[in-house]
C-alpha cells in the first residue's frame, strides 16, 4: 500500500507499527487523534513531501524513489539522518544491551555465553557509534557547507581548502561495513546458542536486532543512493562555479 | 550460505508478472531480478547481460518474440527456460519449453514445479547438504583466527600457504555463516575450541 498524505495516521500506525520509530523522528508523538498525514507535517512544519517519501520507503522495501529524493535539499536529508541516529545512539543500542545484561543475570547456567554475546555486542555498538560520530563530525558539516556554497555560488578560500583536503569520495572509502558483524550475532543466536537458554528473552533481542538491522539497511540505502550521489552532483558544481 | 537463484520474467501482463513476482518472493532464495515485456528491442542483449538462472516467459499472444527470444537464450544453455501459459500453446512452440506451467495450476502444484527446475539446476536452496561440521584442519584454523593470528602467521605455524589458509577460511565462514573475526571467536569459544586464557595469552 501506498500511504498518501490524506491518510489518518492512527490508521498508517495500524497498518504497521513498526513505522513508529520513523514517524518518530519527525518530532511526532502518539495521541495523534484523527490528523492526516497533511495536518500533521502542517503543525510539526514538516515537508510532507520528505515525510511520505521516507515513510513509504520503510513501509515498502520495493518502493524507493530515488529521483525524487535527490530533489530534497541536503540539509533536510541530513537533518532526517541525524535524528536516525539518534535513534541508534540513545534508544536502540542502549535497550539491547540491557536486554542482554539482563538476560546475563537472568540465566545462570550459560553465564559464560552471555558475557561472549555481551562483549560482542559491546564491540559492535562501539564500532557503530564510531561510525556515526564520524558521519556527524566530518561528513555532514562537509556536506553542509557545500550545498550552502553551491546555492550561494560563493567560492571561498576556506571552503575550498576543506575540499581540497577532503572530498565525498573519502567518505565513499569510509563507509565500512559494520552490518556484518550485526549479522554474525543475529546468525549465532538464531544458530549456536545453547537451548538451555531463555527462549523469551532470546526471542526479545533477536527481535531488536532485526528492526536494528532493517533500520540501518534503509538508512545506508538514503545515505548511498541518494546523499552520496547528490553530493557528488554539488561538487561537481561547486567546481563548475569555481573554474 | 545459499545462493540466490536469478529468475527474470517476461510477459505483457502486468498482473501476471506482478502475481509471479509475489509467488516467487516466498521462496527466500530466489529472487526476480527483471521484468520484460517482450517488446523491448534490446531485451536479448539485456537478458544475456543479467546472467539470470531462470526466465519465465508468459507466453499467451506474444508467441513470434518469445520464440525469436528462445533461439537466442537456447544459446546460452545455463539459462532455464519456463513457459507460462493457458493451455492453448501449439506444440511445436510448447516442444521448445522445458518446463511449462499452466496459469490455472494451484499453490501446492506450482511450488512443486518451481522446486523441480531448481533442484534440476542444483540450485535448490533448501538442499540436504546440511554437514556443515567444521573439519580437523578447519577447527585448527578456526582456534588460530580465535587467537588473532593473520592468515601469514597461520600459514607459517601449520606450514600451509597462506593461499591454503584462505580457502580454509573461506570454507569455515561458508560452513558457520559467521564472516566476521569477533564473531569466529565467539564460536570458537563458545563452542569451547578455544579457551579465554589461549585468547589472552596469544596477544
Amino acid at each position: 500500500m501506498l500511504i498518501d498524505k490524506d491518510m489518518k495516521l492512527a490508521e498508517i500506525i495500524h497498518h504497521d507499527y513498526t513505522l513508529l520509530p520513523v514517524i518518530n523522528r519527525f518530532n511526532m508523538h502518539l495521541g495523534v487523534g484523527d490528523k492526516t498525514i497533511a495536518e500533521m507535517c502542517y503543525e510539526k512544519k514538516v515537508n510532507n513531501d520528505f515525510f511520505l517519501s521516507i515513510i513509504n520507503t520503510f513501509h515498502d522495501n520495493q518502493y524507493f524513489p530515488a529521483q525524487h529524493l535527490k530533489q530534497f535539499p541536503a540539509a533536510m536529508l541530513v537533518k532526517y539522518l541525524k535524528q536516525t541516529h539518534l535513534y541508534y545512539l540513545n534508544r536502540k543500542l542502549p535497550d539491547i544491551e540491557t536486554q542482554l545484561e539482563n538476560m546475563e543475570q537472568n540465566c545462570a547456567i550459560n553465564g559464560e555465553t552471555l558475557t561472549l554475546l555481551l562483549n560482542f555486542f559491546k564491540e559492535y555498538s562501539k564500532e557503530l557509534t564510531h561510525h556515526i560520530e564520524r558521519e556527524e563530525k566530518v561528513v555532514y558539516p562537509y556536506v553542509l557547507a557545500l550545498e550552502k556554497a553551491v546555492e550561494t555560488g560563493k567560492v571561498t578560500n576556506d571552503f575550498n581548502k576543506k575540499l581540497q583536503n577532503y572530498t565525498i569520495t573519502n567518505y565513499k572509502l569510509e563507509h565500512e561495513n559494520v552490518e556484518e558483524k550485526l549479522f554474525d550475532l543475529k546468525n549465532i543466536i538464531i544458530k549456536y546458542l545453547p537451548e538451555t537458554l531463555n527462549d523469551a528473552f532470546c526471542h526479545v533481542v533477536l527481535r531488536d536486532l532485526f528492526d536494528l538491522e532493517r533500520d540501518l539497511n534503509n538508512h545506508s540505502r538514503i545515505e548511498n543512493l541518494i546523499l552520496l550521489p547528490k553530493v557528488e552532483e554539488m561538487e561537481h558544481l561547486y567546481k563548475q562555479i569555481n573554474s | 550460505m545459499t545462493r540466490i537463484v536469478s529468475v527474470i520474467l517476461i510477459g505483457k501482463t502486468y498482473l501476471i508478472k506482478a502475481g509471479l513476482e509475489t509467488f516467487l518472493s516466498e521462496f527466500s532464495y530466489v529472487s526476480v531480478v527483471a521484468q520484460f515485456d517482450g517488446t523491448e528491442p534490446d531485451i536479448e542483449k539485456r537478458i544475456t547481460e543479467l546472467k539470470p538462472d531462470v526466465v519465465i516467459a508468459n507466453l499467451n499472444n506474444n508467441e513470434r518474440v518469445l520464440l525469436t527470444l528462445w533461439q537466442l537464450l537456447s544459446k546460452d544453455p545455463s539459462i532455464y527456460l519456463c513457459a507460462l501459459s493457458n493451455g492453448e500453446l501449439l506444440p511445436e512452440i510448447r516442444s521448445k519449453f522445458k518446463v511449462v506451467a499452466d496459469v490455472s495450476m494451484d499453490k501446492l502444484a506450482l511450488t512443486n514445479l518451481i522446486k523441480n527446475i531448481l533442484t534440476e539446476k542444483g540450485l535448490h536452496g533448501l538442499s540436504k547438504e546440511t554437514d556443515n561440521k567444521l573439519s580437523e584442519r578447519e577447527n585448527d584454523i578456526l582456534k588460530l583466527v580465535a587467537c588473532g593470528l593473520t592468515n601469514q602467521a597461520i600459514a607459517d605455524k601449520l606450514f600451509l600457504s597462506v593461499h591454503t589458509v584462505t580457502t580454509h577460511r573461506k570454507n569455515i565462514t561458508k560452513k558457520l555463516d559467521i564472516k566476521t573475526v569477533s564473531g569466529l571467536t565467539v564460536y570458537a569459544l563458545m563452542n569451547k575450541l578455544v579457551s579465554a586464557s589461549e585468547i589472552e595469552n596469544s596477544h
